[in-house]
């Protein structure tokens, strides 16, 4: 009895190891998702929290033949989309003038106000965007394959490429 | 200053922003390693609470009407009210058993767009089971006193008719006038007054997760 329960516990321990190396690998996803959905420092570590435990918990349903990335820009996608139509984050949100929460972000470091003032633009763009809508935005400055943002978004490749020309066309009449 | 963007320019914002957040994020790795990833707070949690809330309410009206069963009661009259209590009881039930059976079901590894489908599914089957066992009041809280008095072996409508009687004219009345008062709220001219009708009665809930499903429908869609 104590064999098995010796055993469980080493491959709980290997699973888990397993895990925190590809979300040390991938933890890009996580920070990006979690700074396009979240403005204030403090949502943003709920939602990268939160992300991060949900993707522990389907963790062990991930077929491994299949991409993480893609996995886990869904999990992450799917968590930050729900959190950010949560009431309570909604109030925090308007409670607080735009420009102040993205301040912090887009003047930590600055190296040059051109590109301090791009960076402010691209947030308030992103702010401005409704949530599916920013997923595809995320995904195109990601630099992702048509085919695995129809994949991550579920719908088809067409519409994604059909958004994606809209959304080109928004950056360029918006800004 | 040159504000005008082309999405190139916004892809270079985008990998001058990821710089400018690595070594933050490399500091609140080790901070997500460190918490619990067992620790999540998922906005369902309070929905699947009310659901077992609402399957000990279901269990503990088919108890009572059990208790009636076991006493076998005579007169029709407290039949009736026992089968209205006990089928109450039983739709309280299967309601929030559904409504778990949804939740049971989420994958967030599914596609964005089928998981966020099925997330708002279940708000408003949740809503719905509400409404779905709220508006029974209108008569069950006579079928309740009548099972309760059934169970010392007295026929409440035999005892007191005129209270059944009015009590259940009242629930007819009252459930009617629910159902007038919901169409007529619905008219265009009062779309505002309807739409703070049903924000009173389901917090505003319904008619969001509803908005949702259809931004879900436009964006799948076009």
């Amino acid at each position: 009895m104590d064999a098995i329960t010796a055993m469980t516990h080493a491959h709980a321990a290997d699973a888990r190891d397993a895990f925190s190396a590809l979300l040390h690998q991938h933890r890009g996803i996580v920070f990006k998702v979690a700074n396009s959905y979240a403005w204030l420092a403090e949502d943003r570590d709920d939602l990268a929290q939160e992300i991060a435990a949900q993707l522990w918990h389907a963790y062990p349903k991930y077929d491994l033949g299949r991409s993480f990335s893609t996995w886990m820009y869904r999990v992450a996608l799917n968590v930050a989309i729900s959190f950010v139509r949560s009431n309570s984050l909604r109030q925090r949100h308007h409670a607080m003038p735009l420009d102040d929460e993205l301040h912090d972000v887009a003047d930590a470091n600055a190296d040059d106000p051109e590109t301090a003032q791009h960076i402010r633009l691209l947030q308030r763009f992103i702010a401005r965007q409704e949530p599916l809508e920013r997923a595809l935005l995320l995904l195109y400055l990601e630099d992702r394959g048509q085919r695995e943002i129809a994949d991550i978004l579920g719908i088809s490749e067409s519409n994604v490429s059909t958004k994606i020309g809209r959304l080109k066309q928004r950056i360029r009449t918006q800004l | 200053m040159d504000t005008m963007m082309q999405p190139d320019d916004f892809k270079i914002a985008w990998q001058a922003l990821d710089r400018r957040l690595e070594l933050d994020n490399r500091l609140k790795l080790h901070d997500l390693r460190e918490r619990t990833l067992d620790k999540t707070r998922s906005s369902l949690r309070p929905l699947f609470w009310g659901q077992v809330a609402q399957i000990v309410f279901g269990t503990a009206f088919i108890a009572l009407a059990a208790l009636l069963w076991m006493s076998r009661p005579e007169h029709a009259a407290v039949i009736v009210a026992g089968v209205l209590v006990h089928a109450y009881g039983l739709v309280a039930v299967i309601g929030a058993g559904v409504v778990l059976g949804q939740i049971g079901k989420l994958d967030h590894a599914r596609p964005v767009l089928d998981l966020q489908k099925q997330l708002l599914r279940a708000r408003t089957l949740y809503i719905r089971s509400g409404l779905l066992a709220g508006l029974p009041w209108w008569f069950l809280w006579i079928a309740i006193l009548q099972v309760l008095t059934g169970l010392g072996d007295v026929d409440l409508l035999d005892q007191a008719p005129s209270l059944v009687w009015i009590g259940y004219g009242l629930g007819a009345a009252g459930l009617l006038a629910t159902w007038w008062f919901h169409h007529w709220a619905r008219r265009p001219q009062r779309a505002d007054f309807g739409r703070k009708m049903d924000d009173s009665l389901t917090g505003g809930s319904l008619r969001r997760a509803l908005a949702q499903l259809d931004e879900l429908k436009r964006f799948e869609q076009e």
